[in-house]
């Protein structure tokens, strides 16, 4: 299958003003979203996945807060470029946003009917009357059980599923071409989990669109995600497919990843591997490979230069020193 | 291991209940929320006992009334063989020594004003052991134990970091020597690389100290990981109880089928098939007639609707309250 790119993210730093001065929350991204695939970005808390996305569709406050730096093409378009009128009519219409809590997203003096109707009318200039037929028509799409009742519904009246089932009516009523879930599923039990999951990649397989999933949860991620992106410290420390990505890890901090969740099928009594220390604060990033003052192969390389992301094999990406000079044997 | 199940038990309910009270204000009829209904539990010395279920399913509220965090409404309660339903003063407080608690959120339980050194010897002076210094020296051990350096003792907890604050959370259930920890899902806050280094402590704590454990989770894989009996809920019910390996192996209940197929697994390779659930939970306050899975399970016959499972003991070890395996 060709590849059609829809949004390339070049080179996007987004940094913060602080008391302590500004701090670079992340620092050259690069990376594009495919249509039809769903793109994973994984991290721990704090390694700039939330504000990559957030830095996409521009959610910061330019004037006090962040500033912007790189390009985000959407179809050849900077989104960072365009006067913050435009950007309107790019969020929700082109690329949309799916919060964790959605509690707290949606409108709670709004009836969920009219919050996508909301969305419809802005965006899609429909009459009241045609937007509330497609309103019902996509809270049944995305299996809200007797539609024309749930229309008339408060958010607080539904239970987390529906509420996250609400949010991705919202999302995808305009037809996005991208869809950003920001840890969609987090605040889920696991069975809800599974049915939202499976509802995202049934919408991801039949409106044909690009998928931005950021979780923490690498086992959602093995599940669903066709590429993976793997962030530390605001980089992309390693990129690859998911087969790359769960076989063969390069980077030192994706193993450490892998290692220390337990699975389903592992053996017991046999430790959990740990990454020593602690995420550094973004004010004390250290020198060189941010990763080295953590890594078990750190060598006196690592901690004066910053290794570049480099192309490993066709398809996978690394951030790492060692990773590089031990490329003849990982190529095999 | 020995036989866990041959050792002594350590803590123990009979049929417990907690029924909260809801409503009743002017002229709305008074409710009850039936959070934990009719549960029989045993953990045994050294035995990692992981209680797993889904929100609203009574898991924590089973753990806090099993060290009488909240009183029971009924039923009776085991500690090393003496019954504690109801103790009061000081045999409560030999109670609390012998029983502590790890919670979840280690951002809110753990007192903001008390640098750690003080919250670990605030419960020694409660319970009068040993002298000022003696206290001092058990402290600065048990935070060895736990990794946590001598510098931390005159920290506040607001200066750790979430896998560091668990650390004073856990030391501070040690510090009295207790048989058993219940843990309200000690590790879900925090970040995978930290959950692994707190797993590997409980691990480690359980074996130098022959400490047991009630696990209560909603990951089934760390549960899984560190569990060697696994009890499953469903609406202040226990469904099913077997040994871990047993259970994953050679689930019964159609609730406990469905809850874990839907574990996602962290592999790409592996494709199982999913039991989809219909509906969502219902309320606890208007719990289902009968058995209170039957709204919801794919095997529900009309006798489900009316009569009320038992947990039995199907295989040695193995129980389940289901009518499909009543005789």
């Amino acid at each position: 299958m060709e590849k059609e790119t829809i949004l390339q993210v070049e080179d996007l730093c987004t940094s913060f003003s602080t008391e302590r001065g500004r701090l670079k929350a992340i620092d050259g991204v690069s990376f594009e979203v495919n249509k039809g695939e769903i793109l994973g970005i994984v991290g721990e808390s704090g390694c700039g996945k939330s504000v990559t996305s957030q830095s996409i569709m521009r959610l910061y406050d330019e004037r006090k807060l962040a500033q912007y730096s790189g390009r985000v093409l959407l179809h050849g378009e900077n989104l960072l470029d365009l006067p913050s009128k435009k950007m309107q009519d790019i969020r929700g219409q082109k690329v949309a946003m799916v919060f964790q809590d959605a509690l707290s997203s949606l409108n709670p003096v709004f009836t969920v009917g009219n919050q996508i109707m909301e969305s419809l009318m802005i965006h899609e200039k429909c009459s009241k009357k045609e937007a509330k037929e497609k309103a019902v028509e996509m809270l049944r799409l995305v299996g809200i059980p007797d539609p024309a009742r749930r229309f008339y519904q408060f958010p607080f009246e539904l239970s987390g599923g529906m509420r996250q089932r609400v949010m991705i009516a919202v999302a995808l009523s305009c037809n996005p071409e991208i869809l950003i879930a920001d840890e969609p599923t987090t605040a889920l039990d696991v069975t809800i989990q599974a049915q939202i999951m499976d509802l995202i990649v049934d919408m991801n397989k039949k409106l044909n669109m690009g998928v931005m999933l950021i979780t923490h949860d690498l086992a959602v991620v093995a599940e669903t995600c066709q590429r993976v992106i793997v962030m530390y410290l605001g980089q992309i420390v390693e990129e690859g497919t998911v087969d790359d990505i769960f076989d063969r890890p390069l980077h030192p901090y994706t193993k450490g990843l892998m290692d220390s969740i337990p699975k389903l099928d592992s053996d017991k009594g046999e430790r959990l591997h740990m990454i020593k220390g602690t995420v550094p604060l973004l004010s004390q990033i250290p020198e060189g490979c941010r990763f080295a003052p953590r890594c078990p192969y750190a060598a006196a390389q690592c901690f004066k230069q910053m290794p570049g992301l480099h192309e490993i094999n066709g398809t996978q990406k690394v951030r790492c020193h060692m990773a590089e000079a031990a490329q003849p044997v990982v190529a095999d | 291991m020995t036989a866990v199940e041959n050792r002594k038990i350590v803590l123990k309910g009979e049929n417990i209940k907690k029924y909260f009270p809801v409503g009743g204000g002017f002229g709305s009829k008074k409710k009850l929320v039936k959070a934990v209904d009719d549960i029989d539990i045993a953990i045994h010395e050294g035995e990692i006992y992981g209680l797993v279920g889904e929100t609203g399913c009574g898991k924590s509220t089973l753990g806090r009334t099993l060290i009488r965090l909240t009183e029971p409404t009924a039923g009776k309660l085991e500690v090393l063989g003496e019954d504690i339903t109801h103790s009061r003063d000081k045999d409560l407080m030999k109670l609390r020594q012998a029983v502590q608690m790890v919670f979840q959120d280690p951002f809110t339980s753990l007192d903001p004003k008390q640098k750690v050194g003080e919250i670990l010897m605030e419960a020694m002076e409660i319970h009068g052991i040993g002298t000022r210094e003696t206290r001092l020296d058990t402290a600065m051990e048990i935070m060895a134990k736990v990794g946590l350096r001598p510098e931390h003792f005159y920290r506040y907890p607001h200066e750790f970091s979430g896998g560091q604050r668990q650390r004073v959370g856990l030391a501070r259930a040690l510090i009295l020597n207790p048989k058993v920890i219940v843990c309200d899902e000690p590790v879900s806050a925090l970040d995978v690389s930290i959950q692994a280094q707190i797993i590997n402590l409980m691990q480690d704590l359980r074996e130098q100290y022959d400490i047991s454990f009630l696990f209560i989770a909603h990951d089934m894989s760390v549960v899984k990981y560190i569990s060697d009996k696994i009890g499953v809920m469903y609406l202040g019910h226990l469904m099913e109880e077997a040994k871990t390996d047993e259970l994953f192996e050679n689930t019964l209940h159609p609730y406990a089928q469905a809850l874990l197929s839907a574990v996602p697994n962290a592999s790409p390779h592996v494709k199982k098939e999913r039991i989809m659930l219909q509906g969502d939970l219902p309320s606890p306050m208007n719990p289902p007639s009968g058995c209170v899975f039957h709204t919801r399970c794919p095997y529900a016959t009309e006798d489900c609707s009316v009569r009320v499972p038992k947990l039995q003991e199907i295989q040695p070890g193995h129980k389940v309250a289901c009518l499909k395996y009543e005789q």
